[in-house]
C-alpha cells in the first residue's frame, strides 16, 4: 500500500470514526450490571415517592404489539397502593415489531421485556436478560409458592440450556369466556329476535340467514348500506384464520404464520393444508360473496374502517365482539347489539388450559436493570394471590369490601364496570392483563373466589348489560354462557379446554428456512384468497384454488407441514414429563 | 496564511471548510456510517446478540436472491413498470410551470402553485384515507356516478390489480406536481427578459417564444432531473405502496423497496433484507455511471 493511500484510508476511517460517536455508535457496557451513568440510561427512575413508600422506583417494561390501558392512566389509586406496596411503578414500552427489534438490539432503555418464547435464545445469548435464581429465594416467595411447576418448565425448557431461570409467563391459569362468549357465530341479536331466533345446522344455514337479514336491512337507520360479511386487509391471515377457527376448533400455534393445532384432539394442522382452515374461510367468503352479502370493499378495508362501520352497525357478522367498535356500548340502553349465537355446530372459544401461561408474553428482567431486586420484588407482586387480586378488582375497601371473608364488589365498581368508557380505564380496575401474572379466573385460596371479581358467577347477573338480559331470558338462563355449556353437552361442540399448555409451549421456533418459506406461503396465499373469493361462479372458483394449491406445493408448503409435523409429535411427548 | 507544522492554509479556505464541515459530517453519519450495516448481508443476524456472535453466512443471502428469482422477477417487474410511467410523466412539472408562468394574473398563478405545492406536505397515509373516501365502494366518486346513472354498479379502483401501475402513477403526479415544478420555476425566472423581447421584436409569437427561449432554457435541468430519477428507477420508496398495498393488488404494487421492508420489518429477516437491499444499490450506480455516460457522449453534459 503506498503513503497517499493510506494516509487517505487513515483519514476515511478517523472521518468515520468520529461520524459514529457522533451518532451515537459507540455501545454501553456489555454485560452485567450497568454503571451509574448507564443506569439512568436503562431507564429505572427514582421517584419522589409512590403512595406512602420512599423508595419507590419506575420500570420500564418493553412489552411486543400490546395496547396498554397502563400507559393512557399511570398513576391509578391501584398503581399508587401497588407501588406503597412493592416501591414500584411501571412504564408501559409499546412497541411494534421494529422498535421491538431495535430496543434489543440495543439491549438498553429497558428494565423488564415482555417477550415471545421465539425470541429466548437470542435474548439470553446475548446477554439482554439476567437468570433470576440468584433472587428467587430472597424476593420471589410468592413465585416459588404459586407457580412452581411454571418455573421448572421455565429453567428445563426457557433456558437456552443453561438450566437457569430467565423468563416467567404472564397470565398463568385456565381461561373462560365468563358470563358471555365474545368469538363465535356473531350476529345483531336484535335483528335476529325479530327473525324469530332461526336456529341454523350448518356454515351454509348461517349465511343463508345473514342474507335474509341483510334483505330485511339493506341499510342502517342512518342511510349506510349495510353487509352480511366483511373482513379486514392489515391484519395478514388474520381474518382467514381466527373468524372461522372457533368454529372449527382450531387454535394458533404461537409464533408459527401458519401452525394450527386442534384443542380437543390436539393434533397439528396447518392454516394452508388442502382440507385446512384458510380454505374453509376462502369457502365461506366465496358463498357470501354469491350471495351478494359480503362487503364490496372487504379486501381495501383496514382495521380502523372496520371497526369504524361495525360502530354504524354496518355488518351482520363479524369474527368477534371488540371487532365491532362502539356498537354495543353505545346501545347499552337498549336490547340491540352484537352477540354470540349458541349453535349446535359451532364449536367455542374459551377454556384454554393456560398452565404455561400466555407464551407469547414472558417476563424477563434486563442485564442492565440498575433495580434487579425491585424489578423481582413486581414480579413476585404480579405473580401473588394478593397482587392479582388487587390489580384485577382494585383496592379492598375501596373497590371491594370483605362480608366476613367474602370480597364483595362495590355498587360503585359494577356502575362503573357497566359503564366502561374512560370512567372505567380512569378508575384503574382491570388492569392490562398482560401485565398480570396469574389468569384472572385463578381462585383466590382464602376466600375461593375468583382474583378478578368481575369474572366471578356470583356477580355475573349483576353486570349483564340490556341486551345480554334479554339474550339470557330468550333461552331461560341466568346469563349468556350458560346456555354455551348447555349446548356443548347437548350437542358435543367443543370448547379449548383440551389444550396441553406445555405441549404448544414446547413447540420450538422455525428454523428460518422454514420462516421464509411461511411468509412467502402467507404472502402468496393473501394475493390469492381475493381472486378467488370473488371468482365468478364454482368452475372459476375450482380452478383458481387447483391452481394457488400447486404453487403452495412449488414454494414449499409440504416441506413446513412435515417440520411441524415433527416438532408437534416430539413436543408432546416431551410435555407428557410435566 | 495560517501555519500549522509545516503545513499552510488559507484562512479563507479553513473558513469555507468549517461552513461545509457541518453537512460533510452529515452525510456521513447518515449515508456512510449506515453502510456498516451491509455487514448483516453475510450473518445471520439475529436482534439481541451481538454481531460478531452471529454465524457468518459468506454470500447465502445473495445466492437466495436468484434462488427466489420467481419472486424477485415480479418485485422488478412492478418497480420498473412503474418508475418507466414515472419517466413519461416527468416533463409535466416542466410543462405545468412553463404554461402557469405564461398566465398574466400574478395572483392566480400564486394561489394555483400554492394549491399545487400542498399535496407534496400531505402523508401518503391520509392521502389513501382521501382515496378510501373518495374511490371506495361507499364512496363519493362512485355516489356521484350512480346517482347520475352513469355507471350501474359501483366499481374500487383501490383493489382492481388491473390499473393500480397507472393509478399510483397518477396519484404521484398529483401530489409532487406543484413540488417538482418549482425548480423550474426558478429556472424560468433565471432566463433573461431581454431574449424574451428580443424574440418579441422579431415577431415571435408567444408559443414560439416557450418553444425557442424558455425550452431551452429550463432543458439543462430537465435533463439533471432526468439523469437522477433514471438512477433512481428501483428507488420508489415505501409509503405510497404500503399505504395502498392490499390482498387485491398484493402481485401489482409489491416494489423493490416495499418489498426489503416487509422482508426486513415484517418477515424480520435482517440478513436476507439487506442482501436484496445491496442488490438494489449496486443496479442503482450502474444505472447512474450508464445514463451519466450516455449523457456525456450524447449531449456532451454530465452528472459526474
Amino acid at each position: 500500500m503506498n503513503g497517499y493511500l493510506k494516509k487517505l484510508l487513515g483519514a476515511a476511517l478517523g472521518v468515520l470514526a468520529a461520524a459514529a460517536a457522533l451518532t451515537g455508535c459507540g455501545g454501553g457496557t456489555d454485560k452485567g450490571q450497568a454503571s451509574p451513568e448507564v443506569k439512568q440510561e436503562a431507564g429505572g427512575t427514582k421517584e419522589d415517592g409512590g403512595g406512602n413508600n420512599p423508595d419507590t422506583v419506575t420500570l420500564n417494561i418493553l412489552t411486543y404489539k400490546i395496547s396498554s390501558n397502563v400507559t393512557e392512566y399511570p398513576n391509578t389509586h391501584v398503581i399508587e397502593k401497588m407501588a406503597e406496596q412493592t416501591g414500584v411503578k411501571v412504564n408501559i414500552i409499546e412497541a411494534d415489531t421494529d422498535k421491538y427489534n431495535v430496543y434489543m438490539a440495543g439491549g438498553e432503555g429497558f428494565d423488564l421485556i415482555l417477550a415471545p418464547t421465539t425470541y429466548f435464545d437470542q435474548l439470553i445469548q446475548g446477554q439482554v436478560v439476567r437468570p433470576l435464581d440468584d433472587m428467587l429465594e430472597a424476593h420471589g416467595k410468592d413465585i416459588t409458592a404459586n407457580i412452581s411447576s411454571t418455573v421448572a418448565f421455565s429453567r428445563d425448557n426457557w433456558s437456552s440450556g443453561t438450566g437457569s431461570l430467565y423468563f416467567l409467563p404472564c397470565q398463568i391459569g385456565v381461561d373462560s369466556q365468563g358470563a358471555v362468549q365474545s368469538m363465535g357465530p356473531l350476529t345483531r341479536w336484535d335483528y335476529y329476535a325479530e327473525m324469530g331466533y332461526p336456529e341454523t345446522a350448518d356454515l351454509d344455514e348461517w349465511l343463508d340467514m345473514l342474507e335474509k337479514m341483510q334483505k330485511a336491512h339493506p341499510e342502517t337507520e342512518e342511510g349506510l348500506p349495510v353487509y352480511g360479511v366483511s373482513m379486514f386487509s392489515d391484519w395478514g391471515t388474520w381474518c382467514y384464520k381466527f373468524p372461522l377457527a372457533c368454529y372449527y376448533g382450531y387454535n394458533e400455534l404461537s409464533g408459527s404464520a401458519t401452525g394450527l393445532y386442534k384443542p380437543a384432539t390436539m393434533e397439528y394442522s396447518n392454516l394452508l393444508e388442502k382440507e385446512g382452515l384458510f380454505w374453509a374461510s376462502v369457502d365461506y367468503y366465496f358463498k357470501a360473496n354469491q350471495k351478494g352479502i359480503l362487503d364490496p370493499d372487504a379486501f381495501v378495508t383496514n382495521y380502523d374502517d372496520y371497526t369504524a362501520k361495525g360502530s354504524n352497525g354496518q355488518y351482520l357478522t363479524g369474527p368477534a365482539a371488540f371487532a365491532m367498535g362502539n356498537f354495543n356500548s353505545n346501545h347499552s340502553g337498549e336490547a340491540v347489539g352484537y352477540e354470540v349465537i349458541p349453535t349446535s355446530w359451532a364449536n367455542q372459544w374459551g377454556g384454554t388450559d393456560y398452565t404455561a401461561g400466555w407464551i407469547d408474553k414472558c417476563f424477563g428482567i434486563s442485564s442492565k436493570c440498575p433495580y434487579p431486586e425491585k424489578a423481582m420484588a413486581f414480579l413476585n407482586y404480579i405473580y401473588s394471590y394478593d397482587g392479582c387480586r388487587q390489580l384485577y378488582s382494585g383496592v379492598e375497601g375501596v373497590d371491594y369490601t370483605l362480608e366476613g371473608d367474602v370480597p364483595v364488589l362495590t355498587k360503585e365498581s359494577v356502575a362503573l364496570y357497566l359503564e366502561r368508557g374512560d370512567a372505567w380505564k380512569e378508575s384503574g380496575l382491570g388492569f392490562d392483563r398482560n401485565i398480570v401474572g396469574l389468569g384472572n379466573y385463578m381462585t383466590h385460596p382464602v376466600d375461593g373466589k375468583t382474583l378478578d371479581l368481575f369474572v366471578d358467577a356470583s356477580v355475573y347477573e349483576n353486570l349483564l348489560t340490556v341486551c345480554q338480559k334479554d339474550f339470557s331470558a330468550h333461552y331461560g338462563v341466568k346469563y349468556p354462557d350458560e346456555i354455551f355449556r348447555q349446548y356443548r353437552e347437548k350437542y358435543g361442540v367443543s370448547d379449548q379446554s383440551g389444550t396441553d399448555a406445555f405441549a404448544v409451549a414446547l413447540v420450538p421456533a422455525a428454523s428460518d428456512d422454514i420462516s421464509r418459506i411461511e411468509a412467502s406461503l402467507t404472502e402468496y396465499a393473501l394475493s390469492q384468497a381475493s381472486r378467488i373469493i370473488l371468482a365468478s361462479n364454482q368452475a372459476e372458483y375450482e380452478q383458481l384454488k387447483a391452481d394457488t394449491i400447486k404453487e403452495f406445493d412449488r414454494i414449499g408448503l409440504q416441506k413446513v407441514i412435515d417440520w411441524y409435523d415433527a416438532e408437534w409429535n416430539k413436543a408432546k411427548e416431551k410435555a407428557a414429563a410435566y | 496564511m495560517i501555519q500549522i507544522g509545516r503545513f499552510s492554509f488559507k484562512k479563507e479556505r479553513i473558513v469555507l471548510t468549517l461552513l461545509a464541515l457541518p453537512f460533510i459530517v452529515f452525510v456521513l453519519a447518515f449515508s456512510y456510517v449506515p453502510l456498516f450495516g451491509w455487514i448483516l448481508a453475510f450473518i445471520n443476524y439475529k436482534p439481541g446478540l451481538k454481531i460478531w456472535d452471529c454465524d457468518f453466512s459468506g454470500l447465502y443471502y445473495f445466492k437466495l436472491i436468484f434462488q427466489d428469482w420467481y419472486k424477485m422477477a415480479s418485485v422488478l417487474k412492478n418497480t420498473l413498470a412503474m418508475s418507466f410511467l414515472g419517466l413519461i410523466c416527468t416533463p409535466l412539472p416542466a410543462v405545468f410551470a412553463i404554461f402557469l408562468s405564461e398566465l398574466p394574473s400574478v395572483r392566480f398563478k400564486k394561489v394555483v402553485q400554492t394549491l399545487t405545492t400542498i399535496p407534496n406536505f400531505i402523508s401518503w397515509v391520509i392521502i389513501y384515507a382521501l382515496a378510501y373516501a373518495l374511490f371506495s365502494t361507499e364512496g363519493v366518486l362512485n355516489q356521484i356516478l350512480l346517482n347520475a346513472g352513469i355507471i350501474e354498479k359501483a366499481g374500487n379502483v383501490l383493489g382492481n390489480s388491473n390499473v393500480v401501475w397507472g393509478f399510483q402513477t397518477a396519484l404521484n403526479v398529483w401530489k409532487g406536481l406543484g413540488w417538482n415544478a418549482i425548480i423550474y420555476f426558478a429556472a424560468i425566472a433565471g432566463i433573461d427578459s431581454e431574449l424574451y423581447d428580443a424574440a418579441g421584436v422579431d415577431g415571435a409569437g408567444r408559443f414560439q417564444k416557450i418553444l425557442h427561449i424558455t425550452v431551452p432554457g429550463i432543458s439543462s435541468t430537465f435533463f439533471v432531473l432526468l439523469l437522477l430519477q433514471v438512477s433512481n428507477l428501483l428507488a420508489l420508496g415505501i409509503d405510497q405502496y404500503l399505504a395502498f398495498y392490499n390482498s387485491m393488488v398484493a402481485d401489482k404494487i409489491l416494489v423493490l423497496d416495499l418489498y426489503v421492508y416487509r422482508l426486513g420489518l415484517i418477515t424480520q429477516d435482517y440478513s436476507y433484507a439487506t442482501a436484496v437491499g445491496i442488490f438494489k444499490s449496486l443496479i442503482s450506480i450502474i444505472l447512474l455511471f450508464s445514463v451519466n455516460g450516455l449523457s456525456k457522449k450524447l449531449r456532451g453534459e454530465s452528472l459526474v
